[in-house]
């Protein structure tokens, strides 16, 4: 993999939206740091929570310049900011632009054009903003689609319009209305691009695919480089997300709680095999563990190795008359059991004639 | 554009979804899941596996009885008893899966390919000899060899088979091989396709847009995503996105598919995640 991407950040910026208390916890930016962001992106009313430059990483303002005056720009510059975007809708007035790109090519280190209606671009379109790019020193050129317009198909013919007219540096940003923007932000980076948009657990459906979808996905498909160790990936997710007062499902895509549990028959009889049969990726790459859950679909083999891991050794006809109370109990409580009802289960049908002492504490039920 | 007669949902949400570590549906449940998922207008609805018990199939009877607008499947393995107890239900549609990956038959089975095709014969004569239609699965056909994919649904043929799932058992299909796979085999595959999406890389979505533009006649999916791990390719999402994208419009009720989001919200535990695509409270 020769290719590394730098991953540019909309998290921070759905905190502050979220929160709208100024507080902000610094800490979230070397979290963000250790897995490949480099820049930040943030919007005018953001951007006054952050009162100093962030180390090592590049905050851009992103403002609208169809809405927001032009004399107004300047006011809201502080130095913590290393750059400006241009918020722009294609199919408005361009002379706004123009008057708005002039301003800012004197008065800001460096302007960034954001396309947020990517898919209505036609390539005369490519080449009047190709112009824009050049005449006015634009140093990067943002592919946006907030609306989710875009497959993954689509994506690649217009980053491939864009690299031949534009001459300055392109990014992605992909929006996730349609439950696409990991894909098509990869589509970019085959493309050639290596500048992505990401947001941590998906938390925004305009702008930016879910951050550890594209970590993992760039890893496993061999596509990208993104960051070297992700051990402690869902951790740190769950962390930011509780910034906004978020907690993350427990069955979202890398980094849920859930996605390395089991119950079905099956699928646990093919985990004890080997658990590349039902994982695609093993639970210590992103910092979640494996988990047997016993429940209506557990088999007799689940059954018999949670007992095995709670230090009970359980003959067949034992295992056949717990699978039955097993399955009754879940049916009728619409749940999984837990693992005092596992023990108490296990004291009323067979310990009962075993007296053996039982130890009530829960272990990790990880295998 | 494409219409009905060329493409179609499955919904699993009663096996697949339910199949979900720590999710059990009561009956009341169910009965109510599958009413409202008849009443929206989805034609084919994987209702359970009769092979899990009585209890099981005493509801799915109940189900079979319900005159519902729509078709019910019983999902199988490849195993005459478990055939035995979806025929015993009543059930026409007869899904009968088998492992087809090379990974998944040497470590899960512990047998060979022939092996596969040999238990799969029996099984399908055995539907076919009861008057069943069946439905082939092929498990973890992602990680298969195409060609032996291929001979799965030319060994349904000849039973009448009258389509066969291409599962991503584990989720690890990205768009773009999906759509080379998937353009190979609608062109080579004696049946109809459908695609079953894992959500382990948040991709389920994506993989079933490449299955729609390559052809593919079917896809399935459940209710809010639910499923193993990281879950299924979400329903909702699947007709607002198809409808969004490609003006593949369902003829689904929408204040019935509601109602079907936030009962099996409920039923499942799982509250809806607040940037969940199509469902997701902003959405």
């Amino acid at each position: 993999m020769d290719k590394c991407i730098n991953l540019i950040d909309h998290t921070i910026n759905s905190i502050l939206t979220e929160r709208q208390d100024a507080f902000l916890d610094y800490k979230l930016f070397d979290i963000l740091k250790k897995y490949g962001v480099s820049t930040v992106d943030l919007s005018v009313n953001s951007v006054k929570s952050i009162l100093r430059p962030v180390k090592s990483l590049t905050i851009r303002m992103e403002i609208d310049a169809c809405r927001i005056p032009v004399r107004d720009l300047e006011q809201y510059y502080t130095p913590s900011i290393n750059a400006v975007i241009l918020r722009w809708r294609n199919g408005d007035e361009l002379s706004a632009l123009k008057e708005c790109l002039e301003f800012a090519r004197y008065k800001m280190k460096q302007v960034y054009l954001k396309i947020i209606n990517t898919s209505t671009l036609t390539h005369g379109d490519f080449e009047e903003y190709g112009i824009l790019v050049k005449e006015y020193g634009v140093s990067g050129f943002i592919l946006c689609d907030i609306e989710s317009r875009l497959d993954p198909y689509t994506v690649i013919d217009y980053v491939n319009f864009a690299k031949d007219i534009i001459s300055c540096k392109i990014e992605f940003c992909a929006g996730n209305g349609c439950g696409l923007a990991t894909a098509n932000s990869l589509a970019a980076i085959r493309c050639g691009i290596v500048d992505i948009h990401t947001v941590v657990g998906g938390a925004n459906l305009t702008e930016g695919a879910a951050m550890e979808e594209i970590i993992l996905t760039c890893k496993y498909f061999q596509m990208a480089e993104v960051c070297e160790r992700t051990p402690d990936l869902a951790k740190d997710s769950r962390r930011i997300l509780q910034s906004m007062q978020l907690k993350v499902p427990v069955d979202k895509a890398i980094i849920g709680n859930g996605i390395f549990s089991h119950e079905s028959g099956i699928h646990v009889d093919g985990i004890m095999k080997n658990p590349k049969l039902y994982e695609v990726i093993s639970p210590e790459d992103v910092g979640v563990k494996r988990k047997i859950v016993i429940g209506k679909h557990s088999g007799k083999a689940s059954i018999r190795m949670r007992y095995q891991q709670m230090g009970l050794k359980l003959t067949e006809e034992e295992v056949a008359a717990l699978t039955d109370r097993i399955k009754q109990l879940a049916l009728s409580q619409n749940a999984s059991l837990s693992y005092k009802q596992l023990i108490a289960l296990y004291t009323l049908n067979v310990n009962i004639n075993r007296n053996k002492e039982v130890d009530t504490d829960e272990n990790i039920t990880t295998i | 554009m494409r219409t009905l007669q060329q493409f179609d949902l499955v919904d699993t949400t009663l096996r697949d979804g339910e199949q979900t570590a720590g999710i059990v549906f009561s009956a009341e449940e169910k009965l109510n899941i599958v009413r409202t998922l008849s009443d929206m207008g989805i034609h084919w609805i994987e209702a359970g596996i009769p092979a899990m018990g009585e209890m099981e199939q005493r509801l799915l009877k109940e189900m079979l009885g319900m005159k519902l607008n729509t078709n019910l499947i019983a999902w199988n393995r490849a195993v005459i008893e478990d055939v035995d107890s979806s025929m015993r239900c009543g059930f026409s549609y007869i899904h009968v899966s088998v492992p087809v990956s090379d990974f998944n038959i040497q470590y899960k089975l512990k047998r060979d390919r022939a092996w596969v095709l040999s238990r799969l014969e029996q099984t399908l004569q055995y539907v076919k000899a009861n008057g069943g239609v069946i439905l082939l699965g092929a498990e973890d056909a992602s990680r298969a060899d195409k060609e032996f994919f291929l001979r799965i649904a030319e060994l349904g043929y000849q039973y009448n088979a009258i389509r066969i799932r291409y599962a991503d058992t584990v989720g690890c299909l990205n768009p773009f091989r999906a759509k080379e796979e998937f353009d190979y085999l609608v062109k080579r595959c004696a049946l109809p396709i459908e695609f079953h999406g894992h959500n382990d890389f948040g991709m389920a979505m994506a993989n079933s847009v490449a299955a729609y533009l390559s052809g593919i006649e079917f896809v399935s999916a459940t209710s809010t995503g639910i499923g193993e791990r990281a879950g299924n390719a979400c329903l909702e999402e699947m007709v607002n996105t198809l409808d969004k994208l490609y003006g593949y419009h369902m003829d689904i009720q929408t204040e019935k598919m509601n109602q079907l989001t936030r009962t099996v919200e409920r039923a499942s535990g799982r509250k809806i995640y607040k940037f969940k695509p199509a469902i997701g409270m902003m959405a």
